[in-house]
């Protein structure tokens, strides 16, 4: 479903293209992966590893420096609108709302930007809402809602459209514990039933190693090592892929 | 059902409408400013009056009528063109713009969408100025020719619209504020006769207000409304905001592209 192959990214000063001075950053160098069909991927590594830039050139908000990487045989860089009909992206933090409407309000108008017509979307978003447990708060303007309520939220907003590719940057980082248990069920039967593929980017060992069925480790932009769920030794296999000590 | 554009243009609208209404007071202001701005054009024409310049003979000689037609016409273009640059200034603020960015709708979809509800509005306080200007202090405009006006307001509104996308591409690009509507806007005013006819001006700043579109939809506008001026009559004007719109249509829509691409480059929309 999704294939990357010696995939870069660097990010530098718009001079530093054209072989001027500035200061380059290369967040992503060499990455080659696989992600089958229903397939629940994960991206792990510490901060500034690269995972949330991985997310974002597969969902079509970075053009990648190097390299290539398709979704459903359609190449994020040369077709981005295809792509974006198959892919959703839930940002793990609480913004990319407009505060003042509802949340129904909220669901509504990102559902027409996927050309659903008016009463499709008012369905979609009232089953997305009750799906991310928001039935309650509804009609209640975002800026009432609690990070966690946000969250769950930018979730739901990703399911709107039904995609095929399903990428969450950590998803359940400002969620409780049921709640995030409840993600992770509910997340784990869209990938075993409904076919759903899904990329999570997560800095939690054990949300990866309880959720995902393969893992990326990476870090400094590269893929370390990649890791299989029931290898077993899961932790101390991630941190020797980073070079630490367990 | 997905039913594309249009859905996603409804959309816009919808959320722009439910937003207005959580700010009823920002509307009511609108239209209280129109309250206020037609009775002091009204009495500044009534001022001018006795000594009504010979430079307004051309306009029918009423200064209130010229002005409230400059006025509203101004209005109406500021409004067009910062309508798509304010919108993605917002959403950059907002933090909403890479979600809007990672729909499927096009770019042109989405830039219309966003200016929709801003040019509704503005459109609305255009007709006010000049309803209030016709009912309470007798606008002469009851020899107006429709078709003509609605054809040099259509190739205006057409020419803003691309120096609007060309503002949206700068903010998109350098994530900035809006400069250049209020620069633009400014120099128009100056330059294309909105408050005095450009015969006033020294001869080298009228050959400069002739590269100002807004000379342009000013003149064949004022001829249209008050003269009640014919297609053929307003040619000249019609012509020279057609050859605008040849020109910066390709322009907006490449610089829109290259915005974008600089964007996908570059990372976050708000960095």
């Amino acid at each position: 479903m999704i294939r990357a192959r010696a995939l870069g990214k660097t990010f530098g000063p718009w001079i530093a293209a054209f072989g001027g001075r500035g200061r380059c950053v290369r967040a992503l160098a060499e990455v080659t992966l696989d992600v089958e069909r229903g397939e629940i991927f994960g991206l792990l590594g510490p901060n500034g590893a690269g995972k949330t830039t991985l997310l974002r050139i597969i969902a079509t908000l970075l053009l990648p420096s190097e390299g290539h990487v398709s979704v459903a045989g359609l190449d994020v860089a040369r077709d981005p609108l295809r792509v974006r009909r198959v892919v959703a992206l839930a940002s793990g933090g609480d913004h990319g709302f407009y505060w003042r409407l509802s949340g129904r309000e909220n669901l509504r108008f990102f559902a027409g930007l996927l050309g659903y017509d008016s009463s499709e979307a008012r369905r979609r978003a009232s089953e997305a809402l009750v799906r991310a447990d928001l039935g309650a708060a509804t009609d209640e303007s975002v800026q009432r809602y609690s990070t966690g309520m946000r969250q769950r939220l930018g979730l739901a907003r990703a399911l709107l459209g039904s995609p095929a590719v399903l990428l969450l940057d950590e998803p359940t980082r400002s969620l409780d514990p049921t709640a995030a248990t409840n993600w992770r069920t509910w997340l784990r039967t869209l990938a075993t039933d409904g076919g759903t593929t899904i990329v999570l980017a997560t800095h939690a060992l054990d949300e990866a190693e309880a959720l995902c069925d393969r893992v990326a480790v990476l870090a400094s932009g590269r893929v370390r090592a990649l890791l299989a769920r029931g290898d077993g030794a899961f932790g101390s296999r991630y941190l020797s892929a980073l070079g630490t000590q367990a | 059902m997905r039913s594309g554009v249009r859905a996603t243009l409804w959309a816009f609208l919808r959320r722009d409408y439910v937003l207005a209404s959580t700010s009823r007071l920002a509307f009511a202001w609108h239209i209280v400013a129109v309250g206020f701005a037609v009775p002091t054009m009204y009495y500044l024409g009534v001022l001018l009056r006795p000594t009504a310049s010979p430079h307004l003979a051309l306009y029918g000689g009423d200064y209130f009528s010229f002005v409230i037609v400059g006025v509203a016409v101004t209005t109406l273009c500021a409004a067009t063109m910062g309508a798509c640059a304010a919108a993605v200034r917002r959403e950059q603020l907002q933090g909403t713009l890479d979600v809007v960015l990672a729909s499927p709708a096009t770019p042109g979809t989405l830039a219309l969408g966003a200016s929709l509800w801003p040019a509704a509005m503005a459109a609305v306080e255009f007709a006010l100025y000049l309803a209030v200007g016709a009912v309470i202090f007798h606008l002469q405009i009851h020899r107006a020719n429709i078709l003509s006006a609605g054809v040099v307001l259509a190739l205006t509104l057409g020419v803003f619209a691309a120096l609007g996308t060309l503002t949206a591409a700068f903010v998109l690009a350098t994530r900035r504020p809006d400069a250049l509507t209020g620069a633009v806007t400014s120099a128009s005013v100056l330059l294309a006769g909105v408050f005095y006819p450009t015969t006033v001006l020294p001869p080298a700043v009228q050959s400069a207000s002739a590269l100002v579109p807004l000379t342009y939809a000013l003149h064949g506008l004022r001829l249209a409304l008050l003269r009640g001026d014919d297609l053929g009559a307003l040619s000249g004007d019609a012509a020279a905001l057609a050859g605008f719109l040849v020109v910066l249509w390709p322009a907006a829509i490449l610089a829109g592209r290259l915005a974008l691409v600089h964007l996908r480059r570059t990372g976050p929309a708000l960095g």
